[in-house]
């Protein structure tokens, strides 16, 4: 069976490595990556990820807008988005799932409770 | 009602072991970053991702020091007005930390603006050739994070050791 893959997106080289790294020293995971918005939804249409991990705040295209296209498009329109920012207040939660996100994770990662909201969308 | 408890932390710097960066994914990430980074504003990127993104602190400053004086090299978040040199921050740990001891202060505010007073503050020697050339302030935590753990203090531990070089070293000969 192959490996699931998931599209890391962030301008942030740190969070990207970062997130790499716990993904292949814990998981099985592929790991496929974007550096912005833009890029993301380019790389959803191209990849077929199994699942979207992006940041919220980045330049040319954020998060939210970038949701939004993924969910208007056929091809990636049923793929699941984790959204993940620094801002974990209410109202920005709540404009993150109108854009179209499946679940919501705030900075610093934290490695276990990453892997545990993976494993619930992908499976171990 | 207010209440107030106040720590403060001085440890000499150690080396983090490979054992630590293989279990701590933000400890290999933020040295990989840092050794890879190109000339002095790719390394400010890193330090800036490293602390917001890693440690969730919100304001940061990067003072020079030498020759008894300090000065502000850059900073994000911080007002660089009010903090122009380390004095403004007046604390009597900046002496520990000259002499490459990291400092940490942590104070737990009830019932008051978290907004108006930060609730921490870190200063971190940023050591090159076994002198103290920099420092590193961090301030305000990301409301979610509610403190320094052990595997933070690894990290700024790693910043101490690894920053200098980035900043001063590899930036000088990838600039030159």
């Amino acid at each position: 069976m192959a490996a699931k893959k998931i599209l890391l997106v962030d301008d942030s080289k740190t969070t990207l490595m970062m997130e790499r790294a716990i993904l292949e020293k814990r998981t099985s995971y592929q790991c496929v990556t974007a550096a912005d918005g833009l890029e993301a939804v380019s790389k959803a249409s191209e990849e077929h990820p199994d699942l979207v991990l992006m940041d919220v705040v980045m330049p040319r295209m954020n998060g939210f807008e970038a949701c939004k296209k993924m969910r208007q498009q056929p091809a990636t329109r049923e793929i699941p988005i984790v959204l993940l920012t620094t801002r974990g207040e209410e109202s920005y939660m709540e404009a993150g799932f109108q854009s179209g996100c499946n679940d919501y994770l705030t900075k610093p990662v934290n490695g276990d409770e990453l892997i545990k909201l993976l494993e619930s969308y992908l499976g171990e | 009602m207010s209440g107030l408890d106040a720590s403060s932390e001085k440890n000499q710097m150690t080396a983090s072991t490979a054992g630590d960066r293989e279990n701590d994914p933000r400890l290999e990430a933020a040295q990989k970053r840092l050794r890879e980074s190109v000339g002095q504003a790719d390394a400010l990127d890193a330090i800036r991702e490293i602390v917001a993104n890693l440690l969730g602190c919100e304001e940061i400053g990067l003072f020079t020091v030498g020759q008894g004086k300090s000065g502000l090299l850059w900073s994000f978040g911080i007002d660089p007005q009010q903090h122009g040199t380390l004095d403004t921050f007046g604390t009597g740990a900046l002496e520990c930390v000259l002499q490459g001891q990291y400092h940490i202060a942590q104070v737990a505010h009830e019932g008051q603006n978290h907004r108006a007073e930060p609730a921490l503050r870190v200063f971190v020697p940023i050591c090159l050739n076994g002198n103290t050339v920099a420092v590193l302030v961090m301030l305000r935590l990301l409301p979610q994070k509610l403190g320094f753990d052990e595997a933070d203090i690894r990290l700024v531990k790693l910043l101490s050791r690894e920053t200098g070089r980035a900043l001063f070293e590899r930036s000088a000969s990838a600039e030159a």
